[in-house]
């Protein structure tokens, strides 16, 4: 067991810094449970704990075991008691003999009765041999019964030859006035020592009683404590390893979602401690590397948004110069040349969408973009909408269907932004829809709307359906590798969606044609944060 | 004035009994030692039982031994008598050592300091009922649950296997003596104390069964003994000597001189009857202070009274909270044997 001086107690916490602690950390804080410090380490705080359990049990059973022992010596002593009132009741019993005997030989005395009488006082004699080794802590009582006994032996003696010399008379008056009082001192005697015996077993037996019921008051005593301790123990080590990682979670939850700025505070000095102080260190490095990377994303827009200005310039002079060239401005062109130029121009304006996507994605990158707020009528902004794709569904003979409930109140939010998400999503629709129709539906809920755009197309397939909304992720298939695009024009949805505080989302079978919708809230009286 | 001779008779007898009764006291007053006790009044308990007579006849003693204010406080005979020493309401009293030790086990200040003399209970019963066996089942007469009797009977009782709490059936009754329900045959059996046992002899009701004088092993035990309140015998250790001196020698003359403290009992009136005094006095055996020990007695009836459930401490407990022999030790050795 590592016990030794060190700031930090058993299970006891205190902040720990995000690098290793240094050795020479002096601040002393004495809060643990025990009151002693502890080097640091999950593996001995355990061990201690299941050390002092593992004590706390041994003493219960060593409790158990004493009570067991003296219980053992208190029930031989009682059969050692025991055995001494069955010796002293046989004194009892052959006294009475003895002296019933005596009494009836001198009833009738002949030879025969007192030669009898006299063998009976031998026996007793012996008796009382077999006493003495029984009563070791009853001499002074055993000696009197002997005297006593002594007397007896003279008097009877006495009586025996008076009457074997014929002085009957004499015999009886030495019965009456010695031998009577004798006899009854001599059975008093040894009811006297069957007393003691019994009462000293009756002692021993509230001894033996009392033991049960101490040992009983011990045992319960040390188990509810043992059973208190070990939960103590169990609550202070499940603190000292639980709290630690909850509080870790929580930090590597916040450093998930991009906050660098909180360090993780854990007390322990232990492993978690260590595991703390790693997670600071390395949370550190996440952020200076995030920051490094926001940066470079910040350069990557802003170089974009720049390109992209600068390569709008010199396309938009193509496109105008292309145009007026079409226009026949500097004379009419040839049918070769015109086919060219018409060339010139529709992969010019497909650059300059490109290019319109890029710069639009790098000012909502680099945070640039900002929402324009102001009350906008759905109605106005749906037909807008309508009005600029409807050619492009009449090109490709498809049905083009606006749905939008009358009356709706006006909403707020950034119309031209919004009229370009769904300007794209129905843009998108018609491109990949052959043949069918193509609907725009407002849905009114409680606080927001329901933008949807349904089509009759290919469909997507469900693992496409979230690679999709990323930018530059175009479904592989064969009929989007026909279709021009970038992969920018959902991105850009979902940006300006989420900047309204609203979600996009998609529900399509392959073969099924897909519906693309967007919810926004109704009223929007402050941008939401670009994530 | 007519004076026949049993007046005369009386008349000669009482003043004997005085001349005998104030040559002891001059006796005593002439080997008092000092200092002199530290109180001078002594409460003694005074009920119809006439065996402690010793306690009755004890009062010029007590004045020799320096006491002059001996008052004798009216109790009955049985648990009232047991209350009243716990109490403090009397200072000694004679009393069968049952209920004392019942007392001394829930604890009463009493402590027991000699015993004065042996059997002087004898049970009754009607006929077919020979031993203490045939008890089961049978009605008992008893003053009270903790009366003399009734400890006595449950002694004898569970010494022979009955349970005294199930096996007898005791009558208990408030208005009406036991030894009136046996006398009119409404219970089977009755322990009598002095002087019932004489009177039921003299009117031929019932036989006895057990004469605790003469039969054992009642008979080997003390069944009165002197018992004070602790508090006295700690704080008045001259006058509990004198005490128990005066008593010792009170028991002493019931046995030299039994006719004349008969006689002063009448007189005195602790008691109507002198034939029933003097055959009490010629039945107890007051002459067995000397010869037997009284912590034996403390010893068997404590063992008794356990094995009836009556008594929760053990022998040697009770022995040692509520026992002191140092007393009777010196006086047994200032009277001789």
């Amino acid at each position: 067991m590592n016990l030794e001086a060190d700031p930090t107690s058993f299970l006891g916490q205190r902040p720990l810094s995000a690098a290793p602690r240094a050795s020479g950390d002096g601040a002393s804080v004495k809060d643990g449970l025990l009151g002693f410090e502890l080097r640091r380490s999950l593996r001995t705080k355990l061990l201690i704990a299941f050390f002092v359990i593992e004590m706390l049990l041994v003493s219960v059973g060593v409790i158990g075991l004493l009570s067991l022992r003296e219980a053992d010596q208190r029930a031989n002593q009682v059969v050692g008691l025991q055995q001494k009132i069955e010796a002293y009741r046989q004194m009892q019993h052959g006294a009475l003999r003895q002296l019933y005997g005596v009494s009836t030989a001198l009833a009738f005395p002949n030879e025969t009765t007192l030669a009898g009488a006299l063998r009976q006082i031998n026996q007793f004699g012996y008796d009382l041999d077999r006493v003495s080794f029984v009563a070791k802590d009853e001499v002074a009582l055993l000696d009197q019964v002997r005297e006593e006994y002594a007397r007896f032996i003279a008097v009877v003696s006495h009586i025996v030859d008076l009457i074997r010399n014929g002085r009957a008379a004499e015999a009886k008056q030495s019965e009456l006035a010695e031998l009577g009082p004798l006899a009854d001192k001599l059975e008093r005697l040894t009811n006297q020592m069957v007393n003691r015996a019994e009462a000293d077993m009756v002692a021993g037996i509230d001894a033996s009683r009392q033991t049960y019921a101490r040992s009983q008051i011990l045992v319960a005593a040390v188990a509810i404590a043992s059973f208190v301790l070990t939960l103590v123990l169990g609550h202070a080590i499940s603190r000292s390893v639980i709290d630690p990682v909850r509080i870790i979670h929580h930090g590597l939850n916040r450093i998930a979602a991009g906050d660098f700025t909180q360090r993780i505070e854990v007390a322990n000095r232990d492993e978690l401690g260590e595991l703390a102080a790693h997670v600071n260190s390395t949370c550190e490095e996440l952020q200076q590397l995030y920051r490094s990377l926001e940066e470079a994303s910040r350069h990557k827009s802003q170089f974009l948004a720049n390109m992209s200005h600068e390569l709008r310039t010199p396309l938009n002079a193509i496109l105008g110069f292309s145009e007026l060239l079409l226009d026949g401005i500097y004379g009419d062109p040839p049918q070769k040349m015109r086919s060219a130029i018409e060339r010139i121009q529709r992969n010019g304006r497909h650059l300059l969408g490109l290019i319109n996507d890029v710069l639009d994605l790098s000012k909502i990158e680099a945070g640039q973009l900002r929402l324009s707020l102001a009350d906008y009528s759905v109605e106005e902004l749906v037909s807008g909408v309508y009005i600029s794709v409807e050619s492009l569904a009449a090109e490709k003979q498809l049905g083009l269907r606006v749905a939008v409930p009358t009356g709706l109140p006006p909403a707020r939010g950034d119309e031209r932004r919004l009229a370009q998400a769904l300007f794209n999503l129905v843009g998108n629709a018609i491109k990949f829809t052959d043949a069918g129709e193509v609907w725009i539906e407002v849905e009114a809920q409680k606080d927001s709307y329901v933008f949807s755009v349904r089509d009759t197309g290919p469909g997507v397939d469900e693992a496409d359906q979230i690679k999709i909304f990323q930018e530059f992720q175009q479904v592989d298939n064969s009929i989007t590798k026909t279709k021009a695009g970038a992969g920018l024009g959902l991105a850009i949805v979902k940006r300006i969606v989420e900047m309204h505080g609203g979600r996009i989302w998609i529900e399509s079978r392959i073969g099924h044609g897909a519906t693309f919708s967007f919810l926004v809230p109704a009223r929007l009286e402050q941008q939401a944060m670009q994530t | 004035m007519h004076t026949n001779r049993r007046d005369l008779l009386l008349a000669g007898a009482c003043a004997a009994s005085t001349a005998l009764f104030c040559s002891v006291a001059a006796r005593l007053k002439a080997e008092e030692p000092n200092p002199p006790p530290e109180t001078t009044t002594i409460r003694l308990a005074k009920n119809p039982s006439i065996c402690i007579a010793p306690q009755y006849v004890v009062s010029d003693l007590l004045n020799a031994e320096g006491f002059t204010n001996v008052v004798y406080i009216e109790s009955d005979a049985g648990v009232g008598q047991t209350k009243a020493i716990a109490k403090g309401d009397i200072d000694f009293t004679l009393h069968f050592s049952g209920p004392l030790l019942l007392e001394i086990d829930r604890g009463a200040s009493i402590t027991v300091l000699a015993g004065i003399h042996v059997g002087c209970f004898e049970l009754f019963a009607k006929e077919g009922i020979r031993s203490v066996a045939d008890l089961k089942g049978r009605t008992v007469g008893q003053q009270g649950v903790g009366s003399s009797p009734h400890v006595f009977i449950s002694a004898m009782a569970t010494l022979v296997g009955l349970d005294p709490a199930k096996d007898i059936e005791w009558v208990t009754s408030a208005s009406v003596k036991p030894i009136e329900l046996f006398a009119e045959g409404k219970i089977d059996a009755f322990l009598g104390f002095p002087p019932e046992p004489q009177r039921l002899r003299a009117q031929n009701i019932g036989h006895v069964i057990v004469n605790s004088a003469l039969d054992r092993p009642w008979s080997q035990y003390f069944c009165c003994m002197l018992a004070g309140t602790r508090e006295f015998v700690r704080k008045n250790p001259i006058a509990t000597k004198r005490v128990v001196r005066a008593m010792l020698r009170a028991t002493d003359l019931c046995v030299s001189e039994p006719a004349l403290v008969a006689q002063r009992m009448v007189d005195r009136g602790f008691t109507p009857r002198h034939d029933y005094a003097v055959q009490t006095l010629a039945d107890v055996p007051y002459n067995r202070w000397r010869q037997y020990d009284p912590e034996d007695t403390i010893r068997f009836f404590a063992l008794r009274l356990r094995e009836a459930r009556m008594l929760k401490s053990n022998p040697a407990k009770i022995i040692a909270d509520a026992a002191d022999w140092r007393f009777l030790n010196e006086v047994r050795r200032e009277l001789g044997s």
